[in-house]
């Protein structure tokens, strides 16, 4: 006997309804590998604008930075009782300047030189995957190409999960590659390299382990390893190794509080890589249902990063060193952001709505970015 | 040091039906107060949900609802009327818990009655049956027209079940049983791990077992036609009433579903049962285990 391998919308209704009583429990098997039973499709609206530089910052160029608007729309739907397959594309337009190179100035302020023209780009990408549900576990896979006019990249990926005997623990591992062919625009012009590979592989292991009937575990490890052209050919005299190892470990926690309707989410992620950046992220989101449709979300997260050990607050015109470059991503810095996400289910239509604030602390780069991102979507189950 | 878990029952009568509590605890003491706080929470239940105890929750809310006024609920009574709206919609108008009123018009006692009711009768009832007629925007319930009534029939025995699971759990209990008059909700399997064997009795001889069903989590809750049944000019109806013409449903006798919620178990059973001969789709289409007993006696045994 097996319960509710695939759940109609008659049984969601009612479960989604009963488990909202005070005392009723979502399920007494909290892990379960059911394949969705309904059809979605979402649609999400973003736009993500990048703080201007600050004048004092600013040596040559534009003071505007990216203002990048996204477009998302999904598709998922359940093939049979053990499949499902799931459609995800993405259209980016991006406009703004980018960082070029950084020089200290005579007062000993760094300044940075902003790529000339506002540049515009657009990115496309699409992904498909396709999983498996078994009685303890599924398996999965998909595709993804993404396709801007100086970048082209295809991967794919394979993971799989399973829940053990006890019914509490579930293991997950996945494998990722990715192929990427880099052909920056004007490569003659400005002396940047006509066209470039990089790879990258990465495998993860994770271990998720209910406590309780309020509180679940996850803890897992990831591995990447990226090799070939790794050096940002936009940049002035960025000159990074060809190979680039990865390490993460993140923890989370889950409580259900059931009077309260609310779950509380906590996260931990710890990097490292070989070009000597390490960084911790913490961070919380408090999930409130406030009736049977409407859920807010607040969350907050902090993140700290050490710096590479070859970034140079000053572009290394000389090349002093065999490896440099003055990216702000790769200095030390702190961020702190902010966001809410609200929720509205109407019928068959839920209706997403997001902001989210992020400042960044303590960097050697002016660049440093500071953005804002506001989205709002909608999905519709069938 | 934990000490050996032994087996106790504990019965007790609520809610108009046998109750039961199986457990196993390190003594009789232990496992009878463990116990405690789930039947406790059945008594409260009962005392608030009645429609035969005059000063219940629910009494008060029907005599609003006599009135035509409107009333103010809790935030327990809230979901439940948002649990029942569900089931409405769900069923497409079948499931409605303002139907009781329907009773009138039927003496489901034996020999109760001897010819159907007529026309105009089921008329001035159906008149004021339909969960469409109440405005609810919680917290606020108003009975639009006078003469209505609520009936928590179907839900609240099935919440009551799956709250004292619940309750138990929070006891620290992993090896236990809560048996409501046949809405069953456990809280982990028994103490060797070995699912919980429950029997589904067979409607035509109610003492004689027709199938055990094993349970290891969630619940199971039947819904049937046949414990009050009358028969008139060689029809036999069953109590359960078709809120759309006022007639108990023909075609199914019982239902037994199995799912992770007693009340979804529940509901599903008894809308199962409203289908008529559209039973075994419809919890075929939900896609949780189920057995049914046509009225003709054919079972179609999922479980």
């Amino acid at each position: 006997m097996q319960l509710g391998r695939m759940k109609s919308k008659t049984l969601m209704a009612l479960s989604a309804s009963a488990v909202a009583l005070p005392g009723v429990l979502v399920s007494t098997s909290a892990i379960s590998d059911t394949p969705p039973t309904a059809k979605v499709i979402s649609y999400r609206a973003s736009s993500y604008k990048e703080d201007s530089l600050a004048s004092e910052a600013l040596l040559a160029g534009s003071p505007e930075r990216y203002d990048i608007e996204i477009h998302q729309l999904r598709y998922s739907s359940p093939i049979g009782e053990k499949y499902s397959i799931s459609l995800d594309s993405s259209y980016e337009s991006m406009s703004g300047a980018s960082p070029w190179y950084t020089v200290k100035s005579a007062n000993g302020n760094t300044k940075v030189a902003m790529s000339g023209a506002s540049i515009y780009e657009k990115r496309r990408d699409v992904t498909a995957s396709v999983q498996r549900y078994y009685d303890r576990g599924n398996v999965g896979a998909s595709f993804t190409i993404s396709d801007e006019n100086d970048y082209r990249s295809n991967s794919a990926s394979v993971d799989g999960s399973f829940t053990l005997a006890n019914d509490s623990t579930t293991l997950s591992l996945g494998i990722a590659h990715s192929d990427d062919d880099i052909n920056p625009t004007d490569a003659a012009l400005f002396n940047r390299i006509p066209s470039a590979n990089k790879s990258t592989t990465s495998a993860f292991f994770s271990v998720t382990q209910i406590l309780n009937q309020f509180s679940i575990i996850q803890t897992g490890v990831s591995s990447t390893r990226a090799g070939g052209y790794l050096t940002d050919p936009y940049k002035l005299s960025d000159h990074r190794p060809e190979e680039r190892n990865q390490f993460t470990w993140t923890t989370s926690w889950r409580r259900y509080f059931r009077e309260q309707r609310s779950a509380f989410h906590a996260n931990y992620r710890f990097y490292d890589d070989d070009f000597g950046v390490r960084s911790h992220t913490i961070d919380f989101a408090l999930h409130k249902s406030f009736s049977r449709s409407i859920t807010l979300v607040p969350n907050v997260r902090y993140y700290q990063q050490q710096a590479a050990d070859f970034f140079t607050p000053a572009t290394d015109f000389a090349r002093t060193m065999e490896f440099n470059s003055s990216d702000y991503r790769l200095s030390k810095y702190d961020a702190l952001s902010a966001g809410l996400k609200f929720n509205v289910q109407l019928g068959d239509y839920t209706l997403v709505l997001s902001g989210e604030r992020y400042r960044t602390s303590g960097s050697s780069n002016p660049a440093m970015i500071d953005f804002t991102r506001l989205s709002a979507g909608i999905d519709y189950t069938f | 040091m934990t000490l050996p878990l032994d087996f106790y029952e504990l019965d007790f009568q609520a809610m108009g039906t046998a109750c039961s509590i199986s457990i196993y605890a390190e003594s009789s003491d232990g496992a009878r107060k463990k116990c405690e706080p789930a039947v406790t929470d059945v008594a409260r239940l009962e005392a608030k949900y009645s429609r035969y105890l005059s000063d219940s929750f629910l009494s008060r809310i029907n005599l609003a609802a006599e009135q035509g006024r409107s009333i103010e609920v809790d935030d327990e009574t809230a979901l439940l009327l948002d649990y029942a709206q569900t089931c409405h919609a769900e069923s497409k108008g079948m499931f409605d818990i303002t139907s009781g009123l329907l009773r009138r018009a039927w003496n489901f006692q034996p020999e109760g009655q001897t010819a159907v009711p007529d026309a105009a009768s089921l008329d001035t009832l159906l008149e004021r049956v339909g969960w469409q007629k109440l405005d609810w925007h919680a917290p606020k319930l108003a009975f639009t027209i006078p003469g209505m009534e609520l009936d928590f029939g179907g839900i609240v025995k099935e919440y009551a079940a799956d709250r004292a699971a619940t309750l138990l759990r929070d006891q620290g209990v992993a090896h236990a049983l809560v048996n409501l008059g046949g809405d069953i909700c456990v809280a982990g399997p028994q103490a060797d791990d070995r699912p919980w064997r429950v029997a589904i009795s067979d409607p035509s001889s109610p003492t004689q077992e027709l199938r055990i069903v094993e349970v290891s989590q969630g619940a199971l809750a039947s819904s049937g036609s046949y414990a009050r049944c009358i028969e008139i000019e060689g029809i036999r109806y069953g109590h359960l009433l078709n809120p759309l013409t006022g007639f108990p449903v023909k075609g199914t006798l019982a239902a037994t579903v199995v799912a992770d919620q007693c009340i979804v178990a529940g509901s599903l059973a008894t809308i199962a049962l409203l289908n008529e001969a559209g039973a075994a789709r419809f919890l075929k289409d939900a896609g949780l285990p189920f057995l049914i007993i046509s009225s003709d006696g054919d079972i179609d045994d999922r479980l």
